[in-house]
């Protein structure tokens, strides 16, 4: 055997070594960030239904304010029926901005009603729904980068090859309603200078 | 046929590590993959019970800074690396025999309202910046800096392998002590698996220092209420095992009110615990994430050519070695 059968041996040896170990690694990794996208939405998931189980309480509290807007009420009731009967992501993450939207119509609103804004359960309530809101918003944060990550792997080369074979495609995004990317309208009467 | 044993030796430990360097470079590509496909979380709203990256500063309560025995400097966190100096026939290396930390873990705060508590045990710790060292032979042991030999006392219960006596000029070697710390409000990145922190273990007790120790004996002899306490001959004076019993039960007491301090003002606001697991990827690194992958990149690319052009080579000069070319 010449010194470069050697070299050639043992170059398609690694090669050959190597290419089936980078192969395993990309289709491993691809598996993963398909579970990871799967497991943020579940977390996600989660605080939906945590918040969904809220709204009950707070529009009984409101509805014991005899005084209270009809309509905000009606609002919310309507973004959790929606939410019910969402199954999908996108029709959840649009029922969930309807829900948010409502929410912060009604706590904008509340501002109205002292007796409302002072009442023990209606303070909880708001706090807990506050506290989900924010890590919902954090969570939402974490799984548009989880499908950003996969949607561009999934694009590259040589990831490319093996998500054609598993036949993977883009994933959608949690998208922010249009109603929560309004800007908020800061109405203030500054005194004219003369 | 003339074999030169030390050279085919060295091939043989070549081709080895060729091989090794192949693989573990693989198992590096993986790691900067992993790095790169979890996106960072806030301590306050992060998943637990997962893979979990979060970035932030390190944070220390006052009273729990340390003091890095070579450096001096105080920090939350050190970690000293003691390396052996080896001699092979043509050349020097040193080699680690062994390694401590200064504490268990560190904590991180990333802003949110909370801090995860790192416990850097099985970690992969990829660091920038230089280390402290200090040189000294064995047989120079007893006249080590103040700080490293009382550091090394108070950590010979995590020493394996390296025992520091004093040996005589004649079995002397040369040992080198690497320091590297983490300051407080430095950045720090970690990912690994994230426990809930209600459920983690309270950090291990802090020993008493000898000098804290003779302080606390001083006081029990001399104050009349601790004579009286802990007289229990009641002849109006302490004797030897009286004033060790009671500075025993009074260097308790204050050790479990340290504890208890501690404790209360950390361990409320800790929300994750990052901890090793098995299978799954554990890095700590002082580096800014994208500068972690490329580091870790550019590593795995020298392992997975570099290791298998070693090994090819190593193969050629034993065949030519024992003639077979």
């Amino acid at each position: 055997m010449s010194t470069a059968t050697i070299i050639v041996l043992g170059v398609l040896l690694f090669g050959v070594l190597g290419i089936v170990g980078y192969f395993i690694m990309i289709y491993n990794g691809l598996i993963s960030l398909k579970e990871n996208i799967k497991k943020s939405w579940s977390n996600i998931d989660v605080i939906l239904k945590q918040r969904y189980d809220e709204l009950p309480k707070l529009i009984s509290v409101c509805e014991s304010f005899a005084q209270f807007e009809k309509s905000v009420i009606d609002r919310i009731t309507k973004a959790r029926e929606n939410y019910g009967q969402a199954r999908t992501v996108s029709e959840k993450s649009q029922a969930s901005g309807q829900v948010s939207a409502a929410l912060s119509g009604l706590f904008a609103i509340a501002e109205n009603y002292p007796e409302l804004k002072s009442n023990e359960n209606f303070m909880q309530l708001q706090g807990r729904i506050s506290h989900l809101e924010e890590s919902l918003a954090d969570r939402r944060e974490f799984y548009n980068d989880s499908v950003n990550n996969y949607n561009i792997r999934i694009k590259q080369i040589p990831d490319v090859f093996v998500a054609n074979m598993l036949r993977y495609e883009d994933e959608v995004m949690f998208q922010v309603s249009e109603q929560e990317r309004q800007d908020v309208k800061i109405d203030i009467k500054l005194p004219k200078f003369e | 046929m003339q074999v030169d044993l030390n050279n085919t030796f060295g091939a043989v430990m070549g081709w080895g590590a060729g091989v090794y360097w192949f693989f573990t470079g693989f198992k590096d590509l993986k790691a900067r993959r992993t790095i790169e496909n979890i996106p960072t979380s806030r301590i306050m709203t992060g998943a637990v019970g997962s893979d979990v990256e979060i970035q932030g500063h390190i944070i220390v309560e006052e009273d729990r800074l340390v003091t890095a025995p070579i450096s001096r400097a105080p920090c939350a966190f050190y970690s000293i690396e003691i390396q052996e100096l080896r001699r092979s026939k043509n050349s020097t290396y040193w080699a680690t025999v062994d390694q401590y930390f200064s504490d268990e873990g560190f904590y991180v705060d990333d802003d949110s309202g909370a801090n995860a508590l790192v416990l850097v045990s099985g970690a992969r710790i990829t660091r920038q910046g230089s280390d402290n060292q200090y040189r000294a032979s064995s047989n120079q042991f007893s006249a080590l800096p103040g700080p490293l030999a009382e550091s090394l006392r108070l950590n010979a219960d995590k020493l394996r392998s390296f025992k520091p006596e004093k040996t005589s000029w004649l079995f002397s070697r040369d040992y080198r002590f690497l320091e590297w710390s983490f300051q407080p409000g430095e950045n720090v990145y970690v990912l690994g698996f994230a426990e809930s922190g209600i459920k983690g273990p309270p950090p291990k007790r802090k020993k008493l220092k000898a000098s804290d120790y003779n302080k606390v004996r001083e006081a029990v002899r001399s104050d009349p209420k601790m004579i009286a306490r802990f007289d229990l001959d009641q002849d109006g004076k302490l004797d030897v095992d009286e004033l060790d019993r009671g500075t025993r039960i009074v260097a308790e007491k204050l050790l479990q009110k340290y504890s208890k301090k501690k404790l209360e003002t950390l361990i409320p606001k800790t929300r994750m615990i990052f901890k090793f697991r098995k299978g799954h990827q554990f890095h700590i690194s002082n580096m800014k994430e994208t500068d972690l992958t490329r580091k870790i990149g550019q590593m795995s690319m020298l392992k997975i050519w570099g290791g298998p052009a070693l090994t090819i080579a190593c193969t050629l000069f034993l065949l030519f070695q024992f003639e077979i070319l």
